[in-house]
């Protein structure tokens, strides 16, 4: 009986140090302060009061890499992240084995495959807000908010960024390093960076797949960083 | 090992009991794989077919629109007619054979029939409902979770669940009862004259309504001008690639009388306008389907001998099918109801 307790224990405590916990927390930005929905926020290069209201966006296919070669990935492919939402807000990568790796890779949206592979569930939920009702496709990444240069109703802008079929494929992947000895790591977007890049009198709203819908989206995949 | 071929053979019994299309028909589009049939979730997407819950006033169904006795189309309303009388822009399409379709709408806006219920739900002019609240309402109603419990096994209502059912219920709305289909299950014969509009229908039409379905579900120019306050140039709208103005979603033939008006706005009322329009009305443009350039020659008499061909293609057991009717048991007392199980009628 002992014996087969302390063969419990030593299986227990095993599985502890065996058991990796490691999460990539994303932290949304506005000039480099934490973003706080709804708040108003001065951007005085274009000498505009903006608020965001929305912001929401697919990170997918998440791989750790060492030297170009995958490690690791979870099992979970899709992953929601929604400001508003705290808990989506932490991507688990927590596994079994001790991995040595140097890269993270990422992909922002839906691939075409998924795209196209009917009703699906939980992060992938239509309900979530983030497919297209009238014609079929995720939104891979929307972005919401007041300007004070929108002539729109209520000043509102509204980027719904998808499209998965060529000419207007919006889904970008890209690689950022990473350092193996942490096992916490955060993931910075910028939000200010990203309007910075728009015209928000000209085009306040896309809500289709178009050419101006793949250009913001490579630039909101490219301008995630380890760094704020 | 024995016990996996059960459980197949006890999946294939459930699947061909509720889908089993003739050996003449070809595969179906559909990935069954991906959601396989089954009694409960077709029952369940047949109760939310006819349940105006799904409407934000809770007055409009999907049947408000597609109706059994009009083969699953809307008669009477050129376009569609949904919350609040409000009309739509198209006219509302038969539904049968889904599962061979590749493509959905009249422009192929939509890519799986399992997504396709979203755009009537959330359209401003046909349900104008949002799917968070078509979620929280059923959840509310007494009569759902116990069917969403039995359907999957989790009495949660979740927006793949209850898309997932209502593809299920309109993948069993296959047509193969017509007068045409006895005749290829050599169980009848043509008369002389449906054997001659066949003939000609083979000349003319069977390039984009091929047998047996009477649609290659692609998509065409048939020679249609332009409705100047539509302003509808179909499948250019979702690629807006020029070469795709003014080409529609190829419509099946089958079970056309029951469907009128006809073409996406409905712009025909009977048969015959739409064989004036094959012969002497086809407007010449840049997309015009080069099978329609030189227009289609038919004397009067032909043109007889057509639609006593087409009418073969009429399935009075389709639409008169007790089977994917109005669930009575269900809707008629919700509250009642919902401790029912008795059979549906
Ligand atoms: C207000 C009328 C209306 C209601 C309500 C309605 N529909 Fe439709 N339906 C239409 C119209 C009109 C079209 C064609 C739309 C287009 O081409 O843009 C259509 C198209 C379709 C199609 C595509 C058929 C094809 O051949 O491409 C399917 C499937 C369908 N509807 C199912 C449903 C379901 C399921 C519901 C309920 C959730 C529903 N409809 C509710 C009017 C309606
Ligand atoms: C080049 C391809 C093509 C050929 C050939 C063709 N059709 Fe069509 N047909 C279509 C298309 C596309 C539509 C839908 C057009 C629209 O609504 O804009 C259609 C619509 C119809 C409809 C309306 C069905 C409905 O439910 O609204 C009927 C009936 C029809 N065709 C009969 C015929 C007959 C009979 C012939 C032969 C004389 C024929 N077609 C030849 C492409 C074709």
């Amino acid at each position: 009986m002992i014996i087969r307790c302390l063969f419990f224990l030593l299986l227990c405590s095993n599985v502890a140090i065996a058991q990796k916990n490691r999460a990539l927390d994303i932290q949304l930005l506005f000039q480099g302060q934490k973003l706080v929905l709804d708040s108003s926020y001065w951007i005085a290069q274009k000498q505009d009061s903006i608020q965001i209201s929305t912001c929401k966006f697919y990170l997918s296919n998440i791989e750790l890499l060492q030297d170009g070669e995958v490690v690791f990935r979870p099992t979970k492919k899709h992953f929601l992240i929604d400001i508003s939402q705290p808990n989506s807000l932490s991507i688990d990568l927590s596994n079994k084995k001790k991995l040595v790796f140097n890269q993270f890779r990422y992909t922002l949206g839906i691939d075409s495959t998924t795209q196209v592979a009917g009703a699906m569930g939980k992060d992938l939920d239509p309900v979530n807000g983030m497919y297209w009702t009238w014609q079929s496709g995720y939104i891979n990444c929307k972005i919401e908010g007041y300007s004070s240069h929108c002539t729109t109703r209520n000043h509102f802008f509204q980027y719904h960024l998808g499209g998965y079929q060529a000419p207007f494929s919006t889904q970008k992947t890209c690689t950022l390093l990473l350092n193996s000895q942490q096992d916490q790591w955060i993931l910075y977007f910028d939000i200010a960076r990203f309007l910075e890049q728009t015209d928000l009198v000209r085009l306040p709203e896309i809500m289709s797949p178009q050419a101006e819908a793949v250009r913001l989206a490579h630039i909101v995949a490219q301008l995630f960083s380890t760094k704020p | 090992m024995m016990c996996c071929c059960m459980v197949f053979a006890v999946a294939c019994r459930t699947m061909s009991h509720l889908f089993s299309p003739p050996s003449y028909f070809p595969p179906p589009h559909y990935d069954f794989k991906q959601n396989p049939l089954d009694k409960d979730k077709v029952l369940l997407g047949r109760i939310l077919f006819y349940d105006p819950i799904l409407s934000q006033d809770n007055t409009i169904s999907c049947a408000s629109c597609h109706s059994p006795y009009n083969s699953f189309a809307h008669t009477d309303h050129a376009l569609s007619h949904g919350i609040g009388d409000k009309i739509g822009t198209r006219n509302a399409p038969a539904l049968l054979n889904l599962a061979w379709h590749e493509r959905f709408m009249w422009d192929g806006a939509i890519h799986h029939l399992d997504m396709q219920a979203l755009a009537p739900i959330t359209h401003p002019l046909e349900m104008a409902e949002s799917m968070p609240n078509v979620v929280k309402k059923l959840e509310k109603e007494a009569l759902y979770p116990p069917l969403f419990k039995k359907a999957f096994g989790d009495s949660t209502v979740t927006g793949e669940n209850l898309l997932k059912a209502l593809a299920q219920f309109q993948l069993t709305l296959v047509s193969n009862q017509a007068k045409f289909d006895s005749v290829m299950r050599k169980q009848s014969h043509f008369t002389e004259q449906e054997q001659h509009g066949y003939v000609l229908f083979d000349q003319h039409c069977s390039t984009c309504h091929p047998p047996p379905l009477f649609s290659t579900y692609q998509f065409a120019n048939n020679g249609l001008p332009l409705d100047t306050v539509l302003k509808d140039y179909g499948k250019m709208k979702i690629t807006q690639n020029h070469a795709d103005s003014l080409l529609f979603k190829i419509p099946t033939l089958r079970n056309w009388e029951y469907t009128a008006p006809y073409m996406h706005d409905g712009r025909f009322q009977k048969i015959q306008q739409v064989l004036q329009h094959y012969t002497k009305n086809i407007q010449k443009s840049a997309t015009l389907s080069k099978e329609l350039q030189n227009g289609v020659v038919l004397s009067a008499n032909e043109k007889i001998d057509l639609i006593a061909f087409l009418l073969t293609l009429n399935d009075r057991h389709f639409v008169f099918n007790p089977a994917v009717a109005f669930p009575k048991t269900y809707l008629l007392d919700k509250k009642n109801s919902s401790s029912s199980n008795g059979e549906v009628q």
